[in-house]
């Protein structure tokens, strides 16, 4: 089966470089992108976008490799049963959200979420590898949560402006 | 009488015309128009040798057009200038119902809703002219001026519009082009052009911040240029932030010339109008809450892209506005010594819109990706959005994304389409909404609606859903219900060509050319056809008949006498062509019954 990895000849692995995507990405569009090519097949030039926009994200890779083990975190709300007490904990930090006004607490929650979020996908990563994908999947669920409350904090900090 | 062709079609090509592409800068006050010739851009001069075209169009009392950008005679007492349309492209009329607005943003004061729909026309003397057809009136001119320069027709172009166009700005800016006679080759945003201006001229590498504060919007860019390929990473601003704002600022102050005050004071240490005097350092004072507010967009699209304020190779400065010293002086104090302003800030968006006409033409290595500016999504049930394709992706884009029926037996489910950042759709820019009908009845969330959404090139939006058991489809370009139909753009793509003879002379002559190389080919076929009788003496009026005609069509300027020629040319021919006709047709008759006929 065809995936985003084959399309920039990548190993089906969370480690990739960075560099070599890229010019992989470079490369792809300069023959696809409507612009370019005679084919007139926009479709390739939307799957390449969006093959990039995946790969190139590490929480979106993350993901991606789940989804291709049928764990969809991004799709399915059920896809693994989230752990209570990582609810909760949730739960707190987005009532703490709610009440902050001041941009130095916001900027310095924004840099600790920033760096949870990043432990939390090299912590799956750990798994993934170990082949433990349902402990992987338990990271990779938090940081979505943490991932949505960081959008929203961001949302809040632009409208303090 | 027609030629009739009765052998395979001919395709003739004409000329090169289908392989020319003209860039467009369609501004709010000026707009300009050129093409790269040897590898150098060269923008294009009307008559009076101007290259920037103010975007004013001159109306008598019964609508007709008087004259666009310096055709204009500010001394008609009995005209109507209009100016500024672009702020009112794709606008509906709920949104400009504030007449304060229409002051503030200097739109023009005869804006109004003539037919009780959401279509803003401007009420000009006798008659109500829509918002794209104004707009049309400088494309067409725009596209005369080139025609002029080139010697040849023009009929397509690359136009830039400002990066936060939503989609309803976007295709009315296409449409107008449409009523111009010009086909859109690609819609590419301001900001973007700007950095392929800059990175094609001095062939940059690396990360570039576009700072573009115009008279009445502020975008920023930032795009990745490597080896030729022009990555827009994302882009920010504020539709309300302008130049416009400082006007006001001075209006307030008491000046009654804010514009020349403002302009001026980029300048001048002071200005002065009659007693009131003002200091350029005052007037630093009383803008600096906006400028800052400018920088602030930009740090926070900086965030926004996980980069850091050090990766930046460069700042591009366009628009009029960024002509003021304190802008500069504050993007230096948060990123240092790297703005570049030696490209005019005035002709650096069409310089970079010829560039990508110049890609788009011919084959070159450079390629440009842009995003789209503003989230994409569809309303939930309690008036939340689900966002489908979010802002900053990159262009052209495909999502697809499931919805199931909220209560049971629900056989339609109607799709409201919204284009914004908002979490509530009522507070988003509403685009669209269609329905997929024949969905089974089921209980409510067992029915699966794909929903795909299509970004393209241009950046603009097709939806189309389908229900997975029965297949059952709906599809819809998302055009805002307050653009033109087909229907009506066909009309006055007829009442254009009848109304302004001398505008679409070159492009008739043109055609008559095209009409008349197709018919000498013909003509030239059947002479060598031993079958059909012609005798000597016909034969001979006929080769005299076609060097006339071969003779003016290398000249090309005269229509009234190539029309003549062309028609004695096929006078002589008549002979010829009828019994062509007439043995067609029985070879066709021949060994078949009548009945298939």
């Amino acid at each position: 089966m065809s995936n985003f990895f084959i399309l920039f000849d990548l190993e089906k692995k969370f480690a990739i470089d960075g560099n070599f995507l890229e010019r992989k990405y470079l490369e792809l569009q300069s023959k696809f992108h409507p612009d370019k090519s005679n084919h007139n097949n926009p479709n390739k030039a939307m799957e390449i976008n969006e093959a990039f926009r995946i790969l190139s994200d590490d929480f979106s890779r993350a993901c991606y490799l789940l989804q291709l083990e049928n764990i969809d975190l991004v799709n399915d709300d059920k896809a693994i049963d989230p752990d209570k007490s990582m609810l909760l904990e949730i739960l707190e930090l987005r009532e703490h959200i709610e009440t902050i006004e001041n941009k130095n607490v916001i900027d310095n929650l924004l840099r600790h979420l920033k760096q949870t979020i990043e432990d939390l996908i090299a912590d799956f990563a750990r798994a993934y590898e170990d082949n433990q994908l349902q402990l992987s999947a338990t990271f990779l669920l938090k940081a979505k949560y943490l991932k949505k409350a960081l959008e929203d904090l961001k949302i809040k900090k632009q409208k303090l402006l | 009488m027609a030629l009739i062709q009765i052998d395979e079609p001919i395709t003739i090509n004409s000329d090169n015309a289908n392989n020319l592409i003209i860039g467009i800068d369609l501004g709010t006050t000026n707009s300009l128009v050129g093409e790269v010739i040897n590898d150098k851009v060269k923008l294009f001069y009307d008559d009076k040798k101007n290259d920037i075209h103010p975007s004013i169009v001159e109306y008598d009392d019964k609508g007709n057009v008087l004259g666009v950008a310096n055709q204009i005679n500010f001394k008609n007492k009995n005209s109507h200038f209009i100016s500024s349309i672009k702020r009112l492209m794709g606008k509906s009329f709920s949104d400009i119902k504030d007449r304060n607005f229409i002051e503030k943003k200097y739109l023009p004061s005869q804006a109004q809703n003539c037919d009780n729909q959401e279509n803003i026309s401007l009420k000009i003397g006798e008659k109500n002219i829509s918002i794209i057809e104004i707009s049309a009136e400088i494309l067409k001119y725009l596209k005369k001026i080139a025609e002029e320069n080139l010697k040849q027709p023009v009929s397509k172009a690359v136009i830039t519009v400002p990066a936060y166009f939503d989609e309803g700005a976007k295709n009315a800016t296409k449409q107008s082009a449409l009523l111009a006679g010009l086909e859109v080759v690609r819609l590419i945003s301001e900001p973007t052009a700007s950095a392929l201006a800059y990175g094609l001229d001095n062939n940059s590498q690396g990360l570039y911040l576009v700072y573009d504060l115009g008279g009445g919007t502020f975008d920023v860019s930032i795009l990745k240029i490597t080896n030729g390929v022009f990555k827009v990473l994302g882009v920010a601003g504020d539709n309300e932030l302008g130049g416009d704002d400082f006007d006001l600022i001075l209006k307030n102050y008491g000046f009654k010339n804010p514009r020349i005050a403002k302009e001026s004071l980029s300048f001048n240490q002071y200005y002065q109008e009659y007693n009131l005097k003002i200091s350029q350092i005052e007037f630093f004072n009383l803008i600096n809450e906006k400028i800052t507010k400018t920088v602030k967009i930009c740090e926070n699209l900086i965030d926004d892209l996980d980069l850091d304020i050090n990766q930046l190779n460069g700042i591009i400065l366009v628009g009029g506005s960024s002509r003021i010293p304190l802008i500069k002086e504050k993007l230096i104090e948060k990123f240092g010594e790297i703005i570049l302003t030696n490209i005019d800030p005035d002709r650096v968006v069409v310089v970079g819109a010829c560039w990508q006409a110049h890609n788009l033409s011919k084959a070159s290595k450079n390629l440009l990706l842009d995003v789209n500016p503003l989230s994409l999504g569809v309303e939930m049930m309690g008036g939340i959005v689900d966002k489908i394709i979010y802002r900053n992706s990159t262009i052209p884009i495909s999502k697809t994304k499931e919805f199931t029926t909220y209560a049971d037996n629900q056989t339609t489910m109607k799709l409201h389409i919204v284009q914004g950042e908002n979490e509530f759709a009522k507070d988003c820019r509403s685009l669209a909404e269609f329905e997929i009908k024949n969905i089974p009845p089921m209980i409510a969330g067992i029915a699966r609606v794909a929903v795909t959404f299509n970004l393209d090139a241009d950046g603009l939006l097709t939806v189309s859903g389908e229900e997975k058991f029965t297949k059952s489809r709906a599809k819809i370009i998302v055009k805002p219900s307050f653009s033109l139909s087909d229907e009506q753009i066909k009309k006055m793509l007829i009442d254009s060509l009848k109304n302004s003879q001398s505008d679409i002379r070159s492009r008739l002559l043109a055609q008559e050319i095209v009409d008349a190389n197709y018919d000498l080919q013909i003509i030239k076929k059947d002479l060598k056809n031993k079958d059909l009788k012609i005798s000597k003496d016909l034969r001979k009026q006929i080769n005299l008949k076609i060097s006339e005609l071969e003779k003016l069509i290398s000249e090309n300027n005269n229509i009234k006498a190539l029309q003549k020629a062309k028609e004695e040319l096929i006078s002589k021919v008549e002979p010829m062509i009828l019994e062509k006709v007439n043995r067609s047709l029985s070879n066709q008759v021949v060994g078949k019954k009548i009945e298939n006929f």
